[in-house]
Parts: C-alpha cells; sequence; structure tokens
C-alpha cells in the first residue's frame, strides 16, 4: 500500500494546490500566490518542528506536493503575451529606506519558480532514506527551499540578498552534518566562498543604491536609470566586480572549486537542491540585476569576460576526465554547464540569453537527476570510487537506464533539455549583439561547440565505467540491487520534465522570451 | 495519405514508449507491438509513394510543419517534407526495419533483455524516419542525433560485453566529432538565413547566389561543415573507425543501422542538402575525393580481415564510398539509387551472416567451411546478395554501381579519371573478397567438425526475411533499367531527370568493370575454392602489406594513441592545475594566508589580562596627548 | 573658615585614580585589581562631586551620576567577585596570571 499512500499524498496537495489558486481576472485570490510559495516551506519548517518524527516525511513530501501545485499554476497563470512582471505583491517595508516586500515574476522567474519545486518534489522523495537527525534535516532543507523561493521572486535586491543568505546558511549544515568525506573541510568552503562572492554583491547593490538618488532596491527603478543615474565610468567599476560576484555562485573560473568539493561531499538531495536551484541564482541574478541596471558596463567588459565562461566549459569539461571519484564527475560537468550558461549572457544576443535562461532550468532539472541517480547507486554500491565500481547495469538495469538518460541529458541530446538549451546557446554565440570591430565570438564559437565532444567523452566514459563491462567487485554485486519505488519516482519526475522541454520547447521559450527580448532592447544587444 | 505521413514516425515513438513503459515484462507482446507499427508505417509508406507518384512530377514536394519553438522573428519547426527523395528513403527504412524486426523475433529470441532490444528497434525507427521526412535542418539534425543514441543503445547491447562497452562509446564519440561541424553548419544557415527550412534555404541560397549576395565559397564553407557530419554517420575516411567496431551488436543490428539505414543517413543528408553542395566545385571535389578514397581503402582492407561480420563492416564503408563519391560527382540520382540497392543486399548479407552466426555460434571465417550442405537457404541468399554486391548482371548491384561509374567518368570534378579507375579497381577488389568470403565460409571441407555437426538452418522468421530481401537484391536494378529508368524519372535533382543511358551504351562501356570483376571472382575462386594458389604463402611473401592491411592501416592504434596520449596527458595537465594551483594554491591558499595572518595577530592576545588593561591605558593615554596638544 | 578650592579635590582624586591604575596594572591578585579598579571609579566620584558642588550650580546631574556609579560598582564587584571564585575554584589559585586560557 506503499505506493498508494506517496502518490496519493503527492497527487491530493498537488491538485487542491492547483485549483485553489485561479486567475487574477476572475477576481482577487484568497491568498496572494507567490508570498504562499516563500511562505509555505518556512512554515513546513516550523511544522515539522512542532510533529513527531514519524511526521516529518510525509509533511516534507505534502509541502513539497504543495509547492508544485503552486508552482505549476504561477507557470500557467503567467501571460507571455503581456510580459513584464505579474502576479506582483507589495508591501512597504522599511518606507524611508526604500526597502519594501516586492515579490512577483516575469518569464524568466516563472520558470525558475517551476525549478525550485521539481527540485525540491525530487529532492524531498530523495531524502526518504535518511535516518539521522531526520526532523532537523528535513527543517533545514525546508528553510533552504524557502530562501531560493523568495531569491527567484522577490524584486527589491534587499529582500533578495536577505532570501540568498537564508538560502546559503542552511546549506553549511546540511553538507557538515549530513554530508560524506570530508565534510567538515566542504561546508566551509562552500559557505565562505559562496559568501565571499555575496560580499561583492552586497557592496554592488549598496553602491548602486546611494549612486541613483532615488535611494531604491527596485529593480524596475535601476533598470530604467540605467542610462540616467548610472554614468559610463560607474557601470565600467561595478559591473565586472558583480559579474564576478554573481559568477562565484555560478561557480565561474577560478571560483569554481567550491563546487566539486562541496557537491562531493553534501547529501544527496542537498547537491540536488545546490547545482539545480542556488548555483543557477548566478545567472539568474547576471540577468535580473547586472545586465538590467548596468548595460553599458556589460557591453564593455564581457567580450573580456567571456573568455573566463569559456574556460569554465572546456577547462571543467577535460577536468572531469581525470577524476576518479563518481560525484566528482558529476561536480565538473555541472561546473562546465553553468559556464555555458554564463557564456549564453555573455554573447548578448537574443538566441543567446534565452539560450541562457532555458539551459539554467535544463541544467537545474538535469544536475538534480544526475545528482539523485549518483546518491541512489552509492546507497547501494557503498563508494563511489570509480575505480571499484563496474558492471552495476546487470544489478540494477532500471537505474542504469536512467543514468544512460541522464547522461545523454547532460550530453546534450535532442529530445531531452539540454539540447535545446545549448543550442540557443550556440546559437546566439554564432553572431555576438557587440557590433563593430573584432569579434570574439568568430573564435569562440567553433571553441564553445568542441564542448559536445567533450561531454560526451567524460560522460560515456563514467556510463561504461559504472554501469557496462563485467562486474569489478563480487562483493558489490552480492548487495546491489534496483532502485525502488520511492527512489525511482523522483528521477523518472526529473526525466519527464527534461523530456517535456526537449520535445516541446515552446512553452519555455516563449516564456523566457517575454523577459528577454525587452532585456535585450533595453541594453541594445542583437536580434 | 500524405496529410499523415507524420504518423510514420510517430507510430515507432509511440510503440517505444508503450513497450518501455508497460509491456516489458511480457516478450511476445512487446515484439508484436513493434513489429506491427513497423508493418503499418510500411504500409502508410506504401501509401504516400503511390499517392505521390501520382502527381504530376512537378508537383511532387509537398510539405508542412508545426512551430517547435519561437524566439520572434526567428523560428524553428518541425514538419514533413515528401519529395521523391523521401518517398524512396521511407520505403527502404520501413522495409528493411520491418524485416530485420522479424529476423530479430528468431534472432534474439533466447535473449532476456527481448522487449528492450525490441523497444530500442522501435525508438530507431522512429527517429530514422523522423530524420527521412524532415523539412528542415534543425530537425534533421535533431534525428541524426536521436539515430546516433539508437546506435550507442544497441552496439552496447550486451552492455556485459568490454569489448561492445568500447565500440558503443567509440561510436558516439566519433559520430559526435563529425557532427560538431554539422552543428555548426546548421547553426551558420540559421543565423545567416533566418532559417532552417529546406526550401526557404534554397530559395535564398540560390537567391544569394545569383545576386552575389553569398560568395559561392560562403555556401562551398556551410556544406563542408555539414559534410562533416556525413562523413562521421556514414563513415568516411577518417571517421571510419567506428563502424567496424560497431559490428559488436547483434547482428541483426549490423544489418539494420550499420548497413542499410543509419549509415546511409549522411548520404541521404548530402542528398537533401544537395543545393549547397553543388553551389561551388570546392565542397564537390572534397565530397567526391573522399567518397572515392573511403571506397578504395576500405576495400582494401576487407581483403584481410578474418571475421565475417567486419569483412561485411568495410564492404559497408567501400559501398558508402561509392554513394558518397557519386553525389561529389554529381551523379545524384546514382547515389540514391545505390543507397537502395545496397540496402537491399547489404541487409540480406548481414542478415545472411547472422544466420550463420545463429548456426554456428563463432564468427570467425576460418572456423566455418561447407555450410552449403547445411544451410540450403543461407547459402542461396547469401549468393545472390554477392553476385548483386559484386555488380553481376542482372543483380542489383551492377545496375547501380555501373550508374555511379558513369557519373563520375562524365564528371567535371578536378581528377575524374582518378577517381573513376580508383571506382574501378574498387569494384574489383570488392568482387574478390565478397567471393573469397563466400568460398571460404560456404563451400569445401568444414574446417571445424564440432561446431559444424551443431550447424542447423535457421527457423523460418528468420529465412523468411532473407528470400524476401534475395528476390528484392536480384530485382530492384530493374527498376533503373536502361533505357527506361523508371528510377531516374522518379528520384532526380533539378526539373530534368539525368538521362538513362541505353543498354547498348552501357554495356559498352561498362565492359571493361565487368571484366575486372569477373577477374576478381576467379582469383578469389583460385585463392579459395580451387585452391591453385596458397592465401598463406601470398600472406607471407608480402608480410608487410598484409599485416598493414590487417591492422587496418594501424589507424586505430593512431586513434587510440591520440585519446589516451594527447586527451588524457592535456585532461592530466589541466587536472594537476586544477587541483594544485587553483584549489590548493589560490582558494585553501587564500585560507593559509588569512590563518598565519591571524596567527600572527593572535601573538598580542597573550592572555594576561593586566598586558590588556596595560594597552588600553597607553592607547587612552595617547588619544589623551593628542587630543589636547 | 575658608573653603577649600577645587584643586584639592582634584589632586585627591587624581591621586586616587593612579593608585587604582598601579592596582590594576602591576598587582597579581585578582582581588587587589578589583580594589584598583574600585579606587578608580571612587576617584572619578569625587571628581563629580566636586564638580558639582563648585560649578554646578544647583545642578544635580553630578550626584546622580555618583550615585550611578556606586550601583554599578556594586555590581560590578558582584560579578567580579564571583568570577574570581570561579577562577579559583578551577585554578586554585586568585593570581590573574594563571588565568591566561585565551592567550592566542
Amino acid at each position: 500500500m506503499f505506493p498508494v499512500q506517496i502518490l496519493s499524498t503527492i497527487l491530493i496537495p498537488f491538485v487542491a494546490a492547483f485549483c485553489f489558486f485561479h486567475s487574477p481576472a476572475s477576481g482577487p485570490n484568497p491568498l496572494p500566490i507567490l508570498t504562499c510559495f516563500i511562505v509555505i516551506p518556512n512554515l513546513a519548517a516550523f511544522l515539522i518542528m512542532a510533529s513527531p518524527e514519524k511526521w516529518t516525511r510525509w509533511i516534507s513530501l505534502f509541502t513539497a506536493s504543495l509547492e508544485l501545485g503552486i508552482a505549476f499554476r504561477v507557470f500557467t497563470l503567467y501571460q507571455t503575451a503581456t510580459g513584464g512582471f505579474q502576479l506582483v505583491e507589495q508591501v512597504s517595508w522599511l518606507n524611508n529606506l526604500g526597502i519594501q516586500y516586492l515579490v512577483g515574476v516575469d518569464g524568466m522567474s516563472t520558470l525558475m519558480v517551476l525549478l525550485v519545486a521539481c527540485v525540491y518534489f525530487a529532492g524531498t522523495l530523495i531524502s526518504w532514506s535518511i535516518s539521522m537527525r531526520v526532523k532537523e534535516y528535513f527543517v533545514l532543507f525546508s528553510l533552504l527551499v524557502g530562501g531560493v523561493a523568495g531569491a527567484y521572486t522577490s524584486m527589491d535586491l534587499f529582500f533578495f540578498f536577505l532570501f540568498y543568505e537564508f538560502a546559503v546558511l542552511p546549506m553549511y549544515l546540511l553538507v557538515g552534518i549530513w554530508g560524506s568525506g570530508r565534510k567538515e573541510y566542504a561546508a566551509m568552503k562552500l559557505t565562505l566562498m559562496l559568501l565571499a562572492g555575496s560580499a561583492f554583491m552586497l557592496v554592488g547593490f549598496l553602491a548602486m543604491y546611494f549612486t541613483s538618488h532615488v535611494h531604491t532596491f527596485d529593480i524596475r527603478v535601476l533598470g530604467d536609470l540605467s542610462q540616467t543615474g548610472f554614468n559610463q565610468n560607474f557601470q565600467d567599476f561595478w559591473f565586472p566586480l558583480l559579474f564576478l560576484g554573481f559568477g562565484v555562485i555560478s561557480a565561474v573560473f577560478p571560483f569554481h572549486t567550491w563546487s566539486p568539493d562541496g557537491y562531493g561531499s553534501a547529501p544527496t538531495a542537498a547537491s540536488m537542491l545546490h547545482a539545480g536551484v542556488l548555483k543557477s541564482l548566478g545567472g539568474y541574478s547576471i540577468l535580473r540585476v547586472a545586465l538590467p541596471a548596468l548595460p553599458q558596463g556589460a557591453r564593455h567588459w564581457l567580450p573580456l569576460l567571456v573568455f573566463l565562461t569559456i574556460i569554465n566549459i572546456l577547462y571543467a569539461a577535460m577536468v572531469a576526465l581525470k577524476q576518479k571519484d563518481f560525484k566528482y564527475v558529476i561536480a565538473y560537468s555541472s561546473v562546465s554547464h553553468c559556464g555555458a550558461i554564463l557564456f549564453g549572457i555573455c554573447t548578448l544576443q537574443v538566441a543567446g540569453l534565452n539560450g541562457a535562461v532555458i539551459q539554467t532550468l535544463s541544467h537545474g532539472i538535469v544536475a538534480a537527476m544526475t545528482f539523485a541517480l549518483v546518491g541512489t547507486v552509492y546507497g547501494k554500491a557503498h563508494t563511489r570510487e570509480l575505480a571499484k565500481l563496474g558492471g552495476l547495469g546487470a544489478a540494477m538495469p532500471v537505474l542504469g537506464g536512467l543514468f544512460v538518460a541522464a547522461a545523454m541529458a547532460n550530453v546534450g541530446l535532442p529530445g531531452l533539455s539540454g539540447f535545446v538549451g545549448e543550442f540557443l546557446i550556440f546559437l546566439g554565440s554564432y553572431r555576438s549583439g557587440f557590433h563593430g570591430g573584432f569579434d570574439v565570438f568568430q573564435v569562440l564559437f567553433p571553441t564553445a561547440v568542441l564542448a559536445i565532444v567533450l561531454t560526451a567523452i567524460y560522460y560515456l566514459r563514467l556510463v561504461q565505467i559504472v554501469f557496462y563491462g563485467p562486474v569489478k567487485d563480487p562483493h558489490i554485486k552480492a548487495e546491489a540491487k534496483d532502485g525502488t519505488f520511492i527512489e525511482i519516482l523522483p528521477i523518472a519526475f526529473l526525466l519527464a520534465v527534461s523530456l517535456a522541454v526537449g520535445l516541446y520547447p515552446k512553452p519555455f521559450v516563449d516564456l523566457s522570451n517575454a523577459a528577454m527580448a525587452p532585456l535585450i532592447d533595453h541594453i541594445g544587444g542583437f536580434k | 495519405m500524405i496529410q499523415h505521413s507524420w504518423l510514420i514516425p510517430g507510430m515507432p515513438a509511440l510503440a517505444y514508449a508503450v513497450i518501455v513503459l508497460f509491456t516489458r515484462r511480457f516478450k511476445a507482446l512487446s515484439a508484436g507491438i513493434s513489429i506491427l507499427a513497423m508493418a503499418a508505417c510500411f504500409f502508410l509508406s506504401m501509401g504516400v509513394f503511390q499517392e505521390l507518384a501520382k502527381l504530376d512530377p512537378s508537383a511532387r514536394t509537398v510539405s508542412f510543419s508545426w512551430t517547435w519553438l519561437q524566439i520572434p522573428p526567428w523560428e524553428a519547426h518541425v514538419g514533413v517534407l515528401i519529395d521523391p527523395l523521401c518517398a524512396n528513403m521511407l520505403l527502404v527504412v520501413t522495409l528493411v526495419s520491418l524485416l530485420v524486426q522479424i529476423y530479430s523475433w528468431g534472432y534474439m529470441h533466447d535473449d532476456e533483455r527481448f522487449s528492450v532490444y525490441f523497444s530500442y528497434l522501435s525508438l530507431f525507427s522512429a527517429s530514422m524516419l523522423l530524420l527521412v521526412v524532415a523539412n528542415n535542418y534543425l530537425q534533421i539534425f535533431i534525428g541524426w542525433e536521436l539515430v546516433g543514441l539508437c546506435s550507442y543503445l544497441l552496439i552496447g547491447f550486451w552492455y556485459f560485453k568490454p569489448e561492445a562497452a568500447d565500440a558503443c562509446k567509440k561510436a558516439f564519440v566519433v559520430n559526435r566529432i563529425g557532427d560538431m561541424g554539422f552543428l555548426m553548419g546548421v547553426i551558420t544557415i540559421g543565423m545567416m538565413f533566418q532559417t532552417f527550412d529546406f526550401a526557404e534555404v534554397q530559395k535564398i541560397v540560390t537567391q544569394g547566389l545569383s545576386d552575389h549576395t553569398y560568395s559561392t565559397t560562403f555556401i562551398a564553407g556551410i556544406a563542408l561543415l555539414l559534410f562533416c557530419g556525413a562523413v562521421g554517420k556514414s563513415a568516411q575516411f577518417p571517421l571510419h573507425v567506428w563502424l567496424p567496431d560497431a559490428m559488436e551488436g547483434p547482428t541483426p543490428v549490423s544489418a539494420l543501422i550499420h548497413a542499410a539505414t543509419m549509415v546511409a543517413a549522411g548520404v541521404y543528408m548530402v542528398a537533401r542538402t544537395y543545393t549547397l553542395f553543388s553551389a561551388d566545385p570546392l565542397s564537390m571535389t572534397v565530397v567526391a575525393w573522399v567518397g572515392g578514397f573511403t571506397a578504395l581503402f576500405a576495400a582494401t582492407i576487407a581483403v584481410a580481415q578474418d571475421d565475417i561480420k567486419r569483412i561485411l563492416a568495410y564492404s559497408t564503408l567501400s559501398q558508402l564510398g561509392y554513394m558518397i563519391l557519386s553525389l561529389g560527382a554529381g551523379g545524384y540520382t546514382a547515389g540514391m539509387f545505390h543507397l537502395t540497392t545496397h540496402a537491399c543486399f547489404k541487409a540480406l548479407l548481414f542478415l545472411g551472416s547472422g544466420s550463420v552466426i545463429h548456426g554456428l555460434h563463432n564468427q570467425d571465417i576460418w572456423k566455418m567451411g561447407g555450410l552449403w550442405r547445411k544451410m540450403k537457404v543461407t547459402t542461396l541468399t547469401f549468393a545472390v546478395a554477392t553476385l548483386a554486391i559484386a555488380g553481376i548482371p542482372p543483380f542489383a548491384g551492377f545496375f547501380s554501381k555501373d550508374a555511379i561509374l558513369d557519373s563520375v567518368h562524365n564528371s567535371a570534378v578536378p581528377g575524374h579519371c582518378v577517381l573513376y579507375y580508383m571506382g574501378v579497381f574498387t569494384a574489383f577488389l570488392t568482387a574478390f573478397y565478397m567471393f573469397r568470403l563466400f568460398f571460404v565460409v560456404f563451400t569445401g571441407e568444414p574446417r571445424d567438425h564440432h561446431a559444424h555437426d551443431h550447424a542447423h538452418e535457421s527457423p523460418l522468421n528468420m529465412t523468411g526475411p532473407l528470400v524476401v530481401l534475395a528476390l528484392l537484391s536480384l530485382c530492384v536494378g530493374w527498376l533503373n533499367w536502361p533505357g527506361v529508368g523508371l528510377y531516374s524519372q522518379f528520384v532526380h535533382y533539378g526539373s530534368v531527370p539525368e538521362g538513362a543511358a541505353s543498354i547498348g551504351v552501357l554495356l559498352g562501356q561498362s565492359w571493361p568493370t565487368l571484366l575486372l570483376v569477373v577477374a576478381g571472382i576467379a582469383l578469389s575462386a583460385a585463392f579459395y575454392y580451387w585452391k591453385v594458389f596458397s592465401a598463406e604463402k601470398m600472406a607471407e611473401k608480402f608480410r608487410p602489406v598484409y599485416l598493414l592491411l590487417k591492422n587496418k592501416y594501424y589507424f586505430d592504434e593512431m586513434y587510440g594513441w591520440l585519446v589516451k596520449k594527447v586527451l588524457f596527458g592535456l585532461a592530466s595537465i589541466f587536472h594537476w592545475f586544477d587541483e594544485k594551483i587553483v584549489d590548493d594554491g589560490m582558494v585553501d591558499g587564500t585560507g593559509w594566508i588569512n590563518q598565519k595572518m591571524g596567527g600572527l595577530l593572535s601573538l598580542t592576545q597573550t592572555g594576561y589580562i593586566q598586558n590588556y588593561a596595560w594597552v588600553i591605558f597607553a592607547a587612552v593615554a595617547v588619544i589623551f596627548f593628542c587630543v589636547s596638544f | 573658615m575658608t573653603e577649600v578650592p577645587i584643586v584639592h579635590y582634584l589632586y585627591l582624586a587624581a591621586v586616587l585614580f593612579v593608585i587604582g591604575i598601579f592596582g590594576v596594572l602591576a598587582r597579581k591578585n585578582a582581588i587587589s585589581v578589583l580594589m584598583g579598579i574600585e579606587l578608580m571609579l571612587n576617584a572619578v566620584n569625587i571628581n563629580y562631586l566636586a564638580f558639582a558642588k563648585y560649578w554646578g550650580g544647583g545642578n544635580l546631574t553630578g550626584p546622580v551620576f555618583a550615585v550611578f556609579v556606586i550601583t554599578i560598582a556594586a555590581a560590578e564587584a558582584a560579578v567580579a567577585l564571583a568570577i574570581v571564585i570561579s577562577i579559583y575554584r578551577q585554578l586554585k589559585s586568585a593570581n590573574v596570571d594563571d588565568a591566561h586560557n585565551l592567550r592566542g
């Protein structure tokens, strides 16, 4: 009866949440939808603290399904034809400082809301097997989700920053307590590097706040100010700092090393959430804050910064080739993919930016799926050393098949989400948005396309080592079994999402373009 | 019928989904669904073909599409383009797929993962048909990548064998290298012409060439990028290395994917995008020379191989080289015609070899011999296919190969004379090695008596497809009967069909080739049937040459070196840099510096409370002093 | 009777303060150190009162402050003595140099 209970705990809240909220056109909603999206995980954290431990997982799953329903509703509610920020909720908070609670979604954040909910849902199911300090784990996990949910919907930089910090700190504990390997070192490294990045971010925000004279954190206003409020020198000075500050979150070279160590040690669901959702925040913030507010700085610096991103793509792929730990390969692959996202942004071209958004979504889903698979396999084989793994395909055919699917999604096979993003990014990089002079992208375009070969090499090497060939360690063979229902479900769910994006990308690209096309007009990029 | 043609890739895709999700546990049901879907596809294709044939020759292009993604003003579509080229390819793919699936029912009967196998076959058919019906560059690329995936899955079907695991990875990666070029070509088209649609690109290119908006060199550049993909998928030199290794997959898969259909996709793609290729002599020359060289190169290797499937694999390479050569030389119809006939007889050869392997559980031709006594049907059909590939009239290969040589002879490509003689010599080699294979395997005395005693003819569901294919191998060539040329009138580039030579002219031209082919057969018989000469002694005498051929010109070793030493060497350097410089140096270094600086500062923290008090009072005194004076 | 000039008070306070500083900096016994602190506080109190009397013009701010200082000194002494007792229990010594666990 176990699957029935699980499925009903998923479906009932999902449908309920979906039906509860309706279009603002047909009367006001009884509750503000985005605030609910942010608050529910936080409420769940308190609820979990207050209730017996045997309920913990079920509450968490219930919440995750609720969130999924809400996210799906947001996805259907957003009107791409209208564009701009929708479902805006505004409450003034510290009026004389110009700080307000301001949430809303545009096309890009709608996709991110969907991403957060999907990864939260899958992560909750994957965490079912956690047995140590269950309550604390799920409390922190929910708080983390509450943080990222807020970060992706905030339109006010103060709250954006607040929610971001809210998300980073639970991660420290999740890695430090439930991790494996050198977990304390990894947790410290991850948190310190991310906080260092956010320091840049904060200083940049404050600089904009004080320079603008309007004293506001509202990103819409900051975007409008970009032409008049911020002069060229200001933009040239602050853009690279903001880019690098955000870049640290997205593991831009040379600030990427927190990523392999962090993911290597983090518990599965934390890796999923971090790689899938938190890491995407870097690229997202560049698109959300840095580009609209500092367009001239962007045009000035991006042709140089793009070299960092291309290093990210190729360098991380090369390093992934030599890794000896299953999870480290995936971690480096994630670094490489994030490089592709930033590369897409650097093109300043409408297809490239759309590609970056779709790749953010896709990388979130696919990285989460891959980490879920690695975690599940690790749970059965009890080792992640590639030298000891081998021939697992016979013992776990379903997991093996899913891993091949995940690998293909990473490799960018058409039909899965990775292709759409990568293709659009490459398309954008063919001709960048910089007019006049020598276009670096004439060199970078073929270089970036090289990534599709390197990615194939290291992923297929991984598939071959872990799942193909004869069984290397008979000890593993005896213990290894195929995934159970509760393990397969989240992975299959993420695969289905990836398939949906890959097979029919139009609704997703429409959403991202609703945000990107005006942005390109604003920056004066290339269509 | 044509408006339902989207069902042709749709049905196998549905079959795949149904098998994977629901019927994995039921072997017969899975196979049944897959075969049924394929049969429906075949009949639908027949219908499409019939309807198309009824149309006026100038109106034989039907295209419709749906928006797949959209970044205004730029759009990408999925769609269907039915024209004679497509209809031809549809028939070939669906028919061979159907036959191979029926055959597989017998061949794979004992396999544990029977359902999975059929699901992969369905997925393959779906992607291949998606590629075939594509009406734009993006869709053809999508289908292209998906067939690559299926090829990967099917080569690695017996993934527990290390060779299969290696081979599937190699196939995918080598294909990806070609696809890199293809992708760049597709993107260039998308960005320069703002559309992916074949017809629109054709219009823009023709227009642009006539008013000199685009230089021919630029178009040739795009064509050559696309051609990289064809080189990978159709296993042309220098990306040919994956195809022989792909023989680690189940034999029906080799027949379907690695002989008849998927590897021909490269040829199909070149034919499909012929506007770009024919714009500039440069691209045509490159295509022709790559094809011609591969044809000869692979044929020489095939002479010295011992594994029945590998011989066939190299012969596939060689025949694909012919097709590419033909397209490069301007023989559009001839190339496509050879693709069609080749699909029949090469599928037959592989299925025949599968039947042999099924009977003997062995692939080494030197452990076979005298099999005609045990396997009558297999021997007979195999003989038909051998004659067809060697190009003996009236079998199919004769007509198509001859048309190719003819078009090369009349071509304007630089060095076409050399290419022509290369082609003729390849025909000689083909006859030689194919009959070598035939004589060694089917005639003479059994070499391994133990295996021979167990050998048996295959069941009906395996021999049935063999017979059908044998009939086709005999008759398909007649479609382009000299002087009549039904096929030439149906499939052609541009509005005017290539003229079909009359039988007199044809024989007048082709007698030297024919003579050489017969000589090749005779030589082969002298070595391996009558044993007038000893092959071993010849091999001993020309040992360096023999070794060179047997080791396939050491290409695998060279690529192995490139990957192991160069790529992984570079990766080691990067890894070292990442670990030591970036991580230990920069990141942990920052931590280290902070720690040391903290250490220095902490010297002031003596822990003696009175030291602190001293500092406080001294500081107050100093401040007081400063303030007051 | 002539009034004592304010300078005398200030001298007294200064002497007391310096004695207090000496106690804090030089004595090793924790109790002595505390006594030093008390002396310093009282020196300040004398200053407060002296200034209030001569220049305060009836304003009570100075005496009130002094009362506060006394109160706080009492509280501080209570806490400090408690700490000293704790330290003594731990280390069997009231010597401030023995309590240097916070050395960096």
